[in-house]
């Protein structure tokens, strides 16, 4: 686990951008699947055949992090950006972030701005002294994310940038290898552009048409220094998730999942994350509806370049999740 | 007594309007008492013989009138505007259903729906002068058929056992204070005893003054109902009261501050027999003790409350097992305490 | 049934958005015998078709949502009060206070905790908000663990009654008085002789984005749809522009350009033919019904809007009128008929 996390954190995959990511995800998949392949839109669709194909089961993960666009450069060589998906500028201020060609930056704020800070306050130095030498390295239109960063703490817990959702592909990618016969047509498909509206989903879940779906990704804890309540805590497990502001569970899969937890043992706990949308409203909303649910990764820092990780947790949501493809959803 | 608390807290008597309370206390205690009658402004007082004569008797008050509004103003769309009477917080109003006037007609304060309020009024609470009751009625003239300006209205009766030994109601603040008075005076008594169920309360305790006057006494014991504060986000130190913690002792409230001796009574005899009891905590709200300790020749006074939260909504809540500890301390001070 | 009994009986159904297959059951028991079929959906959709007989039919379908706005319990707290996150667009200056049902393994009442006035810190026009408030359950910690868990359903506790002139007031009137309409429609075209199909659609997580009647309507795959929904009409404080949508004054059907033009006039033609009260708005965008998810589903199914004039949206004293409710159900009754 934590070397297939190490690994889907180094790829370059800003929302719109993932095809680096997907081309190493289909590599390794490849030999534990029946199919697999990229859609129109860059989702990756991993198909393995269940014992029975009387239901589909869809499992979504998103490949992209949020990161900035080059807007502008200026006449001193600064490059200028607009966000891509949701950045909070005082995360992720005061970063090195590296573009697709691998130049590397700086991202700082402007000195004039003292307090509500936007992201049209971000600029990126990447050390050029001018436009003309800026414009070299770096073209409007292209992206940029913070440099991988994995750090171990204390052992057992991990703080990195892009977690969202990269652990999700992590836990969803180990599974598609642990799960040997799946009970169901199953689809583990890593999904593009979560980050800007849940956008990759929605197509590739049209074309599968699933009964069950679930998506693996990062929730909130009501355990950091200021946090609102929220019941999740870091370490108490796999989250299975009721609502957040983007979905209501279906009642079905939510007891499924904790009926599984129960008999196998996982450590589970409930969450309601206030905020934040995930791809298991696209599965729900599509075609005639799906029952669709999520397990979620307890995570502290979203969207910072520290998102902070128990990897018990990460490992409690692939059993939790690989149980469910080769148990099936009752 | 749970029984009669529910009978009393459903009845209709905001300020001014205690008759119906009145008449059922009546029939509940006429046969226990010596001399019962109402007086000028509405009290009603009773005498009880004890098993000794005393002769100065103690003296115990409850109030029998709530919280509620007043009509002022019927519009031409035919809606109600009202101002409260007593002290009612604008917060618990809205979208709440209300009987009102001697039709009995039912209302709802109205509240203008979410998707029209602009972003910086969300979440906040209309003032009383801008609310408005709908009763159904779209001309002034169809709505004066049913109700008129100057008519009272209270909440609609809710009484409910609630959560584990809990009540809910509209109206414990005071019902059941009366209710306890009235238990007492079904029971033998030591020493001769005077109870009065006053009006008016929560207009300023004005009921209180003039029986204080009439009866003329030297010690006077409220039976209340007070704020309990118990909940998260009140402080410890801001809570008042907690419910389940017992009968409540005052030693100073916003009106008052009680005869020291009177209150230390109270608690050495509370020690003794075992009731549970708190003191209150901080300095607020008031009752009609402030009447009787400075009216006439002045009283020394204690009051003994229940603890009660969202006290003046239409769901106040309350333990049961606080109403039956006041009741074991008011008896054990009627019967045990001659002279302070 | 008589119109009041069934609205009151469809109000005093508890089914919060993505949580209405609990209503599943009572609807089939009381109102299954009048669809030839019926499906549900994942996403809370209750789907009732009654066929005409005739082959090739078209159908007309009629939508009207289940789910009503509520809370869920999101943290146990000492001393047996319980933390909630709104579901829907909740109104939370009117919940001091207020009493509610707390739908755990044993149904149970509670009482929204509010400050009392004399112990508050601020001003009394301070602002409401779900996060500063909580729900008094009088039950212990451990109990709440045990039967009300994170996950709990929270709804208004309340009755549905009479206020005067045929007005009714209640919580969740917000949308299943517009359930009522389409049932009193089908009684109304018992035994008549029509020329497309008909189908009532309960859909659910509309409060929450229109969820179940996408999915609902992509299954059903009519030919025409009709939502039906409650519409915010005058009060004293509202814009003069809303003056024209009152209680009482019939049914209001939007123009909007979220909705088909040509249906919408078809609809309102046949009202005035068969003179039916009713009253015309202009919505331009998405109305905030489920017409304008109706309208793009699948290919596209021509749809209109009308809805059931009502104050005090998303309290628990919602108020209408069963006048109202009579001429829509007509409304609706003539437009199948005149397919």
């Amino acid at each position: 686990m934590y070397e297939t996390i190490k690994r889907y954190t180094s790829a370059f995959s800003v929302s719109g951008r993932e095809k680096y990511l997907a081309n190493l995800i289909c590599e390794e998949l490849k030999p534990y699947t029946d199919s697999i392949k990229v859609d129109a839109m860059g989702n990756v669709i991993a198909f393995k055949k269940g014992k029975s194909s009387a239901k589909k089961l869809m499992i979504a993960s998103h490949m992209d992090e949020i990161g900035f666009i080059v807007t502008a450069i200026d006449d001193n060589g600064y490059v200028r950006v607009s966000n891509v998906g949701g950045i909070n500028p005082i995360y992720s201020s005061y970063q090195t972030v590296k573009f697709e060609n691998g130049t590397k930056g700086v991202t700082v704020i402007d000195t004039s701005v003292k307090k509500d800070y936007k992201v049209k306050d971000l600029v990126i130095d990447i050390g050029a002294s001018s436009k003309k030498e800026a414009m070299k390295k770096v073209a409007v239109g292209d992206l940029c994310a913070p440099v991988a960063n994995l750090t171990r703490l204390m052992g057992k817990r991990i703080a990195a940038k892009a977690l969202d959702d990269r652990l999700g592909c992590a836990i969803a990618s180990v599974s598609c290898k642990n799960a040997k016969t799946p009970a169901y047509d199953t689809y583990y498909v890593f999904t593009v552009q979560e980050e800007v509206g849940l956008r990759g989903s929605l197509p590739a879940a049209f074309g599968i048409m699933p009964d069950y779906s679930i998506a693996i990704d990062v929730t909130a804890t009501g355990d950091t220094v200021g946090a609102k309540a929220m019941e999740v805590k870091l370490g108490n497990g796999a989250a299975i998730k009721l609502m957040d502001s983007s979905v209501i569970c279906s009642q079905f899969m939510v007891d499924s999942m904790v009926n599984c937890a129960k008999r196998n043992g996982i450590k589970y706990q409930l969450e309601i994350l206030e905020g934040g949308g995930t791809d298991t409203r696209s599965m729900q909303v599509t075609g005639s509806g799906s029952h669709a649910g999520c397990i979620s990764i307890p995570t502290r820092y979203i969207h910072s370049p520290v998102e902070t990780i128990d990897l018990k947790d990460a490992e409690a949501c692939e059993k939790l999740l690989t149980t469910l493809v080769t148990e099936g959803i009752e | 007594m749970l029984k009669l608390t529910e009978k009393l807290c459903n009845l209709f008597g905001p300020s001014s309007y205690e008759d119906l309370v009145r008449e059922a206390i009546i029939e509940e205690i006429s046969p226990y008492c010596e001399k019962l009658y109402t007086d000028k402004v509405g009290n009603l007082i009773a005498f009880k013989k004890g098993k000794k004569s005393v002769e100065k008797p103690m003296v115990f008050s409850a109030h029998m009138d709530e919280v509620g509004v007043m009509i002022q103003y019927i519009s031409d769309d035919g809606y109600l505007y009202f101002d409260t009477i007593g002290g009612v917080n604008n917060s618990v109003l809205g979208a709440r259903r209300l009987i009102i006037g001697d039709n009995k007609i039912l209302g709802v304060i109205a509240s203008k729906a979410v998707h029209m309020q602009k972003r910086e009024e969300r979440g906040k609470c209309i003032p009383v002068e801008e609310m408005y009751i709908d009763i159904g009625c779209t001309t002034k003239e169809d709505a004066e058929k049913y109700v008129s300006v100057g008519d009272l209205a209270t909440f609609v009766p809710n009484f409910e056992e609630f959560g584990d030994g809990f009540v809910k109601s509209k109206a414990i603040d005071d019902r059941f204070g009366c209710a306890v008075l009235c238990q007492m005076i079904k029971e033998d008594r030591e020493l001769d005893t005077v109870f009065v169920f006053t009006v008016c309360e929560e207009t300023g305790c004005r009921g209180a003054l003039s029986a204080a006057f009439a009866l003329n006494a030297d010690k006077a014991v409220i039976i209340e109902s007070t704020t309990a504060g118990d909940m998260p986000g009140i402080s410890e130190a801001r809570r008042a009261c907690c419910v389940g913690k017992g009968a409540v002792l005052s030693v100073m409230d916003g009106g008052t501050i009680y005869d020291r001796d009177f209150f230390e009574k109270a608690v050495s005899i509370a020690e003794e027999n075992d009731v549970k009891y708190q003191v209150k905590t901080t300095v607020c709200g008031g009752n009609e003790a402030r009447s009787y300790q400075t009216t006439g020749n002045g009283c020394k006074v204690l009051a003994i409350s229940a603890p009660v939260r969202y006290i003046h909504s239409a769901s106040c809540v309350a333990k049961t097992s606080d109403f039956d500890e006041v009741l074991s301390l008011a008896r054990l001070i009627a019967d045990n305490i001659k002279e302070i | 049934m008589e119109l009041f009994k069934r609205a009151k009986t469809i109000t005093e159904i508890c089914a919060v958005s993505g949580r209405e297959h609990v209503a599943f059951e009572e609807l089939k028991e009381r109102f299954g015998h009048m669809f030839d079929e019926i499906f549900t959906t994942p996403t809370g959709s209750f789907v009732g078709i009654r066929r005409c007989g005739k082959p090739n039919a078209k159908s007309i379908l009629f939508d009207a949502h289940l789910d009503e706005i509520g809370f869920m319990v999101k943290k146990i707290c000492d001393g047996g009060f319980l933390k909630v996150s709104g579901i829907g667009g909740t109104d939370t200056k009117v919940l001091s206070a207020a009493e509610v049902w707390i739908h755990g393994k044993e149904k149970i009442a509670g009482v929204f905790a509010s400050t009392p006035p004399h112990l508050r810190e601020s001003d009394d026009n301070e602002k409401l908000f779900l996060n500063d408030m909580y729900i008094d359950t009088g039950m212990s910690k451990e109990y709440l663990e045990e039967n009300t868990p994170i996950g709990t359903v929270v709804t208004y506790k309340t009755t549905t009654e009479k206020l005067l002139n045929g007005h009714i007031v209640g919580k969740s009137m917000d949308d299943k008085i517009s359930m009522c309409t389409i049932l009193e429609a089908f009684d109304l075209l018992d035994g008549e002789d029509l020329n497309v199909d008909i189908i009532a659609q309960f859909s659910g997580g509309e409060e929450i984005g229109y969820i179940g009647a996408t999915t609902a309507a992509f299954k059903a795959a009519p030919d025409y749809a009709v939502a039906i929904d409650v519409t915010n009409s005058y009060i004293p404080e509202a814009p003069i522009r809303k003056m024209g949508n009152k209680l009482g004054g019939g049914g209001v059907i939007s123009y909007s350009g979220t909705t088909s033009r040509p249906f919408t006039k078809h609809f309102i033609e046949v009202l005035n033919k068969e003179n039916i009260p009713h009253q015309i708005v202009g919505e331009p965008g998405r109305t905030g019904t489920n017409a304008h998810v109706l309208q793009i589903a699948r290919d596209g199914i021509p749809t209109a809007l009308i809805s059931v004039p009502l104050k005090n949206m998303h309290t628990q004293a919602e108020t209408a009128t069963l006048g109202d409710l009579e001429n829509i159900a007509k409304a609706l009754a003539a437009l199948a008929k005149s397919l």
